[in-house]
């Protein structure tokens, strides 16, 4: 019996111009090339172009090539070059980056992320977007106030905002918090608003009632797990003081406050006392490890660092357990250390703020007890996850995939 | 790989089949060998060997290079089942890293091919359906791809740009990460 000529393959005009071989050997091959040699490759002809814009030619491409990649979100106005955001792997080679479009002086920067999708501020309009990694597509929030707070709008100097988003639990739909600070004399005032990402919102943002207490919606220092938003609040108290709250992005309420680890250590307590004599000054941070919000205490600016991780076990209760005791050491003093994220393999990313060198990724191996230094990443200002493709042709550079529906239809 | 795995193995692996090149040699290997071969395999299932095999699509020159893979390969894979039951473990340990040393030198060496040559292998390798060899072979090309300009791979396989500058330069300018 003779076979069939070609019997395995699919052939491919557009795989033909890209190398003399079947559809199947040139897919074969390409899928076996790091992503940023194929985007540069994309501009070798027509056809390589084609085969390397293929969305089912990305995805597979994606599958071959899994693993965490951290986004680095830079405000342009810190940065060489206008440069927005960068995708890093894990052993800290930036393998994408995007700059800012638009005109030298609209200064923008990323307020906040979450996984493939970074929130972006606009300093001249108060603007912000969201902008979804994997698949480009950005959603332009509206810069009006909500009806309630009309009265605050005439002049967009007079405030300014902090925001955090996330996904409601229960239905996946996109929420956005945002805390406006009124900047005029007097007390300081605040406003809470909030925004859906879906059709039911009339494309405005919502008034929220004020909780009993002041709200510090650093984007650093907020972290959303399951749908709801944890933050810390006033600094007008002691570091070990400072207590915590959350907003439910479903029920869109404000919780009870509850105190940190670290607020039952009194003054006259030989506890607090010792501490006190051995670090004159500390640093409390927030993250989310492994589904869990997680407290992390260091002394502050000193080189070796010893931290501790308190894990919120019971929020109703604030009940905090201390399961780690981590040291750390800088070549340059850091000042403060967010718990960032817990690999597969148990491993944990601290991203570190130094004195002189900006910001550091550390991944510490709780196993071995040893750290190693992966990155220095400049002044990062939002950090975030990213799990899409890298060769996704979504840039926020193009103003062509402005949108304003089917945001949360992303991957 | 196993052999035919049927009750009958001393006879499964005795048995012979006959490939015929494109430029009509004849070759006789093993049927271990010849299984490798995904496409033969099915062949030899359905009873359809008989009086050889033509393949023509693959040249003498061809067929011979795969078939040395192919043997290389099959011999390697029995010997690792044999070693495994009449080894202690950290023999078997030994055994083991040794035979897969050997295959990476085999391969290495294998691949020591101008281009043309190891594009006929990927055809052959992809019409036979060898899983081994086509992962091979196309590791071998996209690691020649890796590093390169655009204008290099163009100048390596005759690509001729169609692209207009306008184009190119558009999406110099959105994946401008790639090119630093």
């Amino acid at each position: 019996m003779e076979l069939p000529p070609d019997q395995h393959s699919r052939h491919d005009t557009c795989a033909d111009n890209v190398l003399p071989l079947p559809f199947d050997a040139v897919n074969e091959i390409l899928l076996r090339v790091p992503a940023k040699d194929l985007c540069r490759l994309r501009t070798v002809s027509q056809s390589w172009l084609s085969f390397l814009s293929n969305q089912r030619f990305i995805a597979e491409h994606k599958a071959r090539h899994p693993g965490t990649h951290i986004v680095v979100g830079y405000n342009t106005a810190l940065q060489e070059d206008r440069i927005l955001y960068d995708i890093c792997d894990l052993s800290g080679h930036i393998v994408k980056r995007v700059r800012a479009t638009g005109n030298q002086n609209e200064l923008e920067w990323v307020m906040y992320t979450q996984p493939d999708l970074i929130c972006i501020m606009k300093w001249t309009d108060m603007s912000i977007r969201l902008l979804n990694l994997a698949t480009g597509v950005v959603y332009a929030l509206p810069t009006s106030l909500a009806q309630e707070h009309a009265v605050y709008q005439q002049d967009v100097y007079n405030y300014c905002f902090t925001a955090a988003f996330g996904q409601v639990a229960s239905t996946g739909v996109y929420k956005v918090l945002r805390v406006i600070v009124i900047l005029e004399n007097g007390p300081l005032e605040q406003l809470y608003e909030v925004f859906t990402l879906d059709d039911s919102n009339h494309g405005r943002w919502r008034a929220k009632q004020v909780p009993p207490y002041q709200v510090e919606l650093d984007c650093r220092d907020n972290v959303v797990i399951n749908g709801i938003v944890y933050f810390f609040l006033s600094y007008d108290v002691d570091e070990h003081k400072r207590r915590l709250a959350s907003f439910n992005l479903e029920t869109e309420e404000w919780s009870v406050s509850i105190p940190g680890p670290l607020a039952s250590l009194d003054d006259e307590d030989d506890a607090g006392v010792l501490y006190y004599d051995i670090h004159w000054s500390f640093q409390l941070t927030i993250g989310a490890l492994g589904g869990s919000l997680v407290m992390a205490c260091h002394p502050i600016c000193s080189t070796p660092s010893s931290l501790d991780l308190w894990f919120l076990v019971d929020f109703e209760k604030g009940l905090w357990v201390k399961q780690y005791s981590i040291e750390l050491s800088f070549r340059y003093p850091a000042y403060s250390i967010h718990p960032f994220l817990v690999l597969n393999d148990g491993r944990m990313v601290f991203i570190i703020d130094t004195i002189n060198s900006g910001g550091l990724f550390k991944i510490y191996n709780p196993e071995t007890k040893t750290s190693e230094d992966v990155m220095e990443m400049g002044y990062g200002v939002a950090f975030g996850l990213y799990t899409g493709s890298l060769l996704s042709l979504a840039n926020s550079a193009s103003a062509a995939n402005e949108n304003t529906t089917g945001f949360a239809e992303g991957p | 790989m196993a052999s035919a795995g049927s009750g009958d193995e001393k006879a499964a692996a005795a048995a012979m089949i006959t490939l015929i090149s494109s430029d009509n040699e004849k070759f006789e290997v093993t049927e271990a060998t010849a299984t490798l071969s995904q496409t033969i395999r099915h062949m030899i299932e359905d009873g359809c060997t008989d009086g050889g095999v033509p393949l023509p699509n693959v040249t003498s020159k061809i067929l011979a290079r795969v078939i040395e893979y192919c043997k290389k390969h099959a011999t390697a894979a029995a010997g690792e089942e044999g070693s495994s039951s009449s080894f202690s473990d950290a023999a078997f340990l030994e055994v083991d890293r040794a035979f897969l040393e050997e295959l990476e030198e085999f391969d290495d060496a294998f691949l020591e091919v101008d281009r043309a040559t190891l594009f006929d292998l990927i055809l052959a390798a992809n019409y036979l359906d060898i899983k081994g060899l086509l992962n091979l072979t196309c590791q071998k090309v996209a690691d020649s791809v890796k590093g390169k300009t655009p204008e290099q791979i163009r100048e390596m396989y005759n690509i001729v740009n169609d692209l207009t500058p306008e184009e190119e330069a558009e999406i110099r300018r959105e994946t401008q990460w790639a090119f630093e």
